[in-house]
């Protein structure tokens, strides 16, 4: 297979240079066939407008002033290489398909061409065709009339691991354990692949309507990491295809724009469950088989558009129910409770409504407000799907289908002070609102709501702008319900979740940039923000305070009218800081404070760049950037002194930390053709954590690569015509 | 040793299909030498040409859709920059009455709206009020339109181009769990319409779940047993800018799923790399490595393991 993988090119690239010649050297006339008006080839002669070339404009100009630097149509580029991997690697071909060692093709097209009697378009666009991470795309259109376009495209992903295990049936839905030695077993690499084949079509159609028609289907093809409880290493395999279809007819008027769209989406599985046998096998074969993604399906119409009520205020709307179905059969080997049927008959039903009203009274206000509702109504029938819950279980055994809606509101107003001074304020509002089932092993509350507040204030001049936003914003809701077990009595409620916890968040943001003269730029940015939490008990468990700062600077310099540096710098961190109780009673008694413990999570990244680009003769132009960034995760923990195994106590920082150069040089031999060369060395060093001494049940290991050091190297030869 | 390679070559069947295309486009490609006609050939914009014929900006128009003269909508020199009388009239030592560069002197809302004569409706219905709108970005802020090559509409270089105000996601598309937007494979605009949509975040879909489902659709079951942040936010738990964290998740298990589950029982241990595996809440793939149907589960087994999410 690698023999095709490098002669196919090959032999396409033989064909295309082949036919190339005529098109990149003729610089005279179109044949006549074609530089006839309307008479382009599939065109009834007399159907098309002739070529509008105003007899004003052609006087105007003398008929010859184009003939010094005549504009020619879009130009195309045919580009044919050869480029090699110095190693194997984990992260730096994670999704480009150079992911091994060794030679790749390089081929990149893209031509086009426009017919200028007609304004027909054909464009071909291909992007790394010698790699995995090929895609292709054909566009045909008339301009003004109608398009159709097609693309293929790909997508690797490898998995950034080294798997030793002994598990065999890997692709498939059978998989049998093996316990090895640590290391004794084979290695595997894991990834998927997502193949995309997508089609539009669209039509302008008389008195201002237009249809477009859009498909997509996606095949997505490999092997993920999966486990169950043992702990057993598992490979969950996939075989599945997306698919969505879209329609839209819309009117386009002066005022009125409206569209009325139809949108079908489908999920489909090769694979049901997993059945999971071998020698680990005897005490967990209670996990097998283990469910995987059913097929579901979606239908969606929509009404969506916007009027100009006056040339001032303008109001927008949309109108959309949707039902998602989920019917795929069960598995048929497991035993199910009574009245279950042999698949879940799933139903969720979306409704949306949505209004907005912008408008511009004066030219120095501008005001908007706009309102959203989205009812998600979970239809799934209510079932006992497990008949053994005991009075004291957190649940009662029946399935918990979810509803959510949300209904938010937005108002702003703009004003332009002098000085080139505007000030923005305004009010956001969210409430969210849930069911809950009655027994439950999570805190709930029916009902979230936000409020949130901003001011802005932003002046732009031509050589300097800046920019201060603070943001204010409160949640709340209704009281939590009470937890409680099969029994009615009451279970743990001790915390409050993130995402329905009170809060209070405050955000600040300021932009500054600048441009001395022609020859330098700068931008600067910088953003936080605090939130603090609400818990549900005096001992202040869960989410208490979250933090986040980012600061980023970037430059462009002129160095001369050949030589352009730029520069950036970015440094972030976020931080969150929560509390917990290591084995708290489940019966509501609270945590014996001998067993809190608290826990301060932090990311952070920096980053720094530098980029030169140049042209430093007529034939060459050349540029290199060079980027260093380190990210980090810190896990601080204390507390619980008797906390089993070890005490809550900080874990060691995980760190990465990425080392690129990046080199082109692109030369020209000819008015038509070049050559070109590019270089990417990169250094990936990390000391990640996740994996190490870490094995499974059976003896599976995973290792992740705490070095990889890769140089890709490059060589084109491109033409460009006309 | 055995060497499981899990990802097939398909090789064969694209090439195969792509010289398909290529043979039957040939002949039509070569064509692309012809000439296009002068832009904005309007007889209000003739004047422009006595000096601007011929130069590069002018001449780059040609090579786009706003240089195609069969198009009777393409617009003149005018259209856009405005009857510009003076400026001719002082032979270009006024400016035209509208410019689109970074020092035009012309307010962004008279810039966009000179666009919108033309662009108004499409993915652009719900530009006004859009955030962008909001903040005075200008369409040229984004898109080049005297240049062949449009950044913006280009996957491979259009995060550049949103990176130049979004610089929180420029650092976050460089952490090791990322989609792949930098590798040009992901665009922004497959999940936001910078040109505004009435969903929150400008996101392509309705929601911020109907987005992710666009790829990820087998998360989106209906399921036997559901998870109740997957069905209401996939951003509870997910940052999709990326993450120092596997799975663009926002924060490592076990310390994600101790911000909402209950601590008793084992849910309330400290985030621990204690080796055997029961304590090792932290390594591998913390929670995940026994509750491995995160996201739901349609196994309708009369199990109570079933409800856990772990099988």
């Amino acid at each position: 297979m690698n023999t095709l993988r490098y002669f196919v090119p090959t032999v396409l690239a033989a064909l295309l240079l082949a036919s190339l010649p005529a098109s990149a050297q003729e610089e005279g006339p179109l044949p006549a066939a074609t530089e006839e008006p309307g008479v382009e080839p599939g065109v009834e002669p007399g159907t098309e407008p002739s070529p509008p070339v105003p007899a004003a404009a052609t006087a105007a100009t003398g008929g010859t002033e184009w003939d010094d630097e005549e504009p020619v149509g879009p130009h195309s580029t045919l580009s044919l290489g050869v480029g090699n991997v110095t190693h194997d690697n984990q992260r730096f071909g994670e999704y480009t398909g150079l992911d091994q060692h060794g030679s790749v093709g390089l081929v990149d097209i893209d031509l086009n061409h426009l017919g200028p009697t007609t304004g027909k378009w054909l464009r071909v666009r291909g992007r790394n065709l010698g790699l995995d991470s090929r895609e292709l795309r054909l566009d045909h259109s008339r301009q003004g009339r109608w398009g159709i376009s097609l693309e293929y495209n790909r997508i690797p992903h490898a998995t950034p691991y080294d798997i030793n295990t002994g598990l065999t049936g890997i692709g498939t839905d059978q998989l049998t354990t093996a316990a090895i030695t640590p290391g004794a077993g084979a290695r595997i690499d894991l990834g998927t692949d997502r193949e995309i084949l997508r089609a539009g079509l669209n039509a302008d159609l008389p008195a201002g309507f237009d249809v477009r028609v859009s498909f997509r289907n996606e095949d997505k093809t490999g092997e993920r990491m999966f486990g169950r409880t043992g702990i057993d290493f598992l490979v969950e395999p996939i075989d599945s295809s997306t698919r969505q279809i879209e329609a839209v007819l819309a009117f386009t008027g002066d005022r009125l724009q409206v569209s009325g769209g139809y949108y079908l989406t489908a999920f489909e599985n090769k694979y049901t469950g997993m059945v999971v046998d071998g020698v680990t096998d005897g005490p967990n074969n209670v996990y097998s088989p283990i469910g995987l993604p059913p097929d579901n399906q979606s239908h969606q119409f929509s009404l969506s558009g916007g009027y100009s009520l006056t040339a001032a205020t303008r109001a927008n709307f949309k109108l959309a129910y949707g039902t998602i179905t989920q019917d795929d059969p069960f598995i048929s080997t497991v035993t199910v409770a009574p009245g279950v049927g042999n698949n879940l008959n799933g139903e969720i039903n979306t409704t949306q409504a949505q209004l907005g009203l912008t408008s511009r009274p004066t030219q120095k206000l501008d005001l908007g407000a706009s309102l959203r509702y989205e009812n998600r109504d979970d239809k799934t029938p209510v079932l006992v799907y497990y008949t053994g819950a005991t009075p004291t279980s957190r649940s009662n055994g029946e399935n918990e289908p979810r509803d959510v809606k949300t209904t938010a509101g937005k108002a702003e107003a703009s004003y332009r002070l002098p000085g080139d001074l505007r000030l923005t304020g305004g009010v956001d509002y969210e409430k969210i609102e849930r069911n809950a089932s009655d027994v439950r092993s999570v805190s709930a509350r029916k009902e979230t709501n936000e409020t949130t507040y901003r001011v802005e204030a932003r002046r732009s001049m031509a050589a300097v702008n800046g920019g201060l936003a603070l943001i204010h914003s409160a949640r709340g809701g209704s009281p939590f319900l009470v937890n409680v077990l099969n029994d009615g009595s009451p279970g743990s409620n001790q915390i409050a979740p993130v995402h329905y916890a009170d809060r209070k968040r405050d955000k600040l943001r300021l932009t500054f940039d600048a441009m001395a003269g022609e020859a330098l730029s700068l931008q600067f940015v910088t953003d936080a923000a605090w939130d603090s939490y609400e818990s549900r008990t005096v001992q202040s468990l869960g989410p208490r305070r979250g933090t986040w700062q980012h600061v980023a600077l970037d430059a462009s310099l002129s160095l001369s009218p050949v030589w352009q540096l730029t520069a950036f710098a970015s440094h972030d961190r976020t931080t969150t800081a929560q509390n917990s109780c290591n084995g708290s009673p489940s019966d509501g008694t609270p945590c014996a404070p001998v067993d809190l413990w608290r826990a301060e999570l932090t990311s952070r990244g920096s980053a720094v760049g530098v980029g030169l680009r140049g042209k430093p003769g007529e034939r060459l132009q050349t540029g290199a950037d060079l980027q260093f960034s380190l990210d980090a995760g810190e896990y601080f923990q204390d507390g619980d002194p008797l906390a089993a195994p070890v005490p809550a106590a900080p874990m060691p920082r995980l760190i990465y930390k990425t080392r690129t150069l990046t080199m082109f040089a692109d030369y020209a031999l000819t008015t038509h053709s070049g050559i070109g060369l590019n270089l990417t060395h990169e250094r990936r060093k990390n000391s990640d954590w996740s994996w190490v001494g870490w094995q499974y049940a059976d003896g599976t290991t995973v290792y992740q690569d705490p070095l990889e050091t890769i140089t890709f190297a490059g060589a084109r030869y491109f033409l460009r015509w006309p | 040793m055995a060497v499981f390679r899990s990802r097939p070559a398909r090789g064969i069947r694209f090439y195969v299909a792509l010289g398909a295309v290529l043979a039957a486009l040939l002949p039509t490609a070569s064509a692309s030498v012809a000439k296009a006609s002068p832009p904005g050939d309007r007889t209000a914009s003739a004047v422009c040409l006595q000096c601007h014929a011929g130069s590069e900006p002018v001449n780059a128009l040609a090579a786009t859709p706003h240089g195609v003269a069969a198009d009777p909508r393409t617009p003149g020199c005018v259209n856009c920059h405005g009857a510009s009388a003076s400026h001719a009239a002082s032979m270009g030592q006024s400016h035209p009455d509208r410019l689109f560069g970074r020092a035009s002197a012309s307010p962004v809302a008279e810039r966009n709206a000179a666009c919108m004569t033309c662009h108004q409706g499409g993915v652009r219905t719900h530009w006004a009020g859009s955030t962008h709108d909001a903040r005075q970005v200008a369409c040229t802020s984004c898109h080049r339109i005297h240049s062949e090559h449009d950044p913006v509409r280009d996957r491979v270089t259009q995060s550049d181009v949103c990176f130049t105000c979004h610089k929180e996601q420029r650092a976050q598309m460089r952490r090791p769990s990322h989609h792949p937007v930098r590798e040009g494979k992901v665009a922004c605009s497959d999940c936001h319409n910078p040109h505004g949509t009435l969903a929150p975040k400008m996101l392509v879909r309705d929601n911020v779940n109907h987005t992710c489902y666009q790829c990820h659709m087998e998360k989106r079951g209906p399921f036997v047993r559901t998870h109740q942040p997957v069905q209401e936010d996939c951003s509870i738990c997910h940052n999709p800018h990326g993450s120092v964290n596997a799975n663009l998740l926002k924060l490592r298990s076990p310390w994600l799923c101790q911000q909402c589950h209950e601590p008793s029982s084992h849910r309330g241990k400290p985030g621990s790399a204690g080796l055997t595996s029961t304590n090792a809440n932290a390594l591998a793939r913390g929670c995940v490595n026994c509750h491995t149907n995160i996201h739901g589960t349609n196994n309708p087994s009369d199990l109570a393991t079933e409800r856990s999410l772990r099988r």
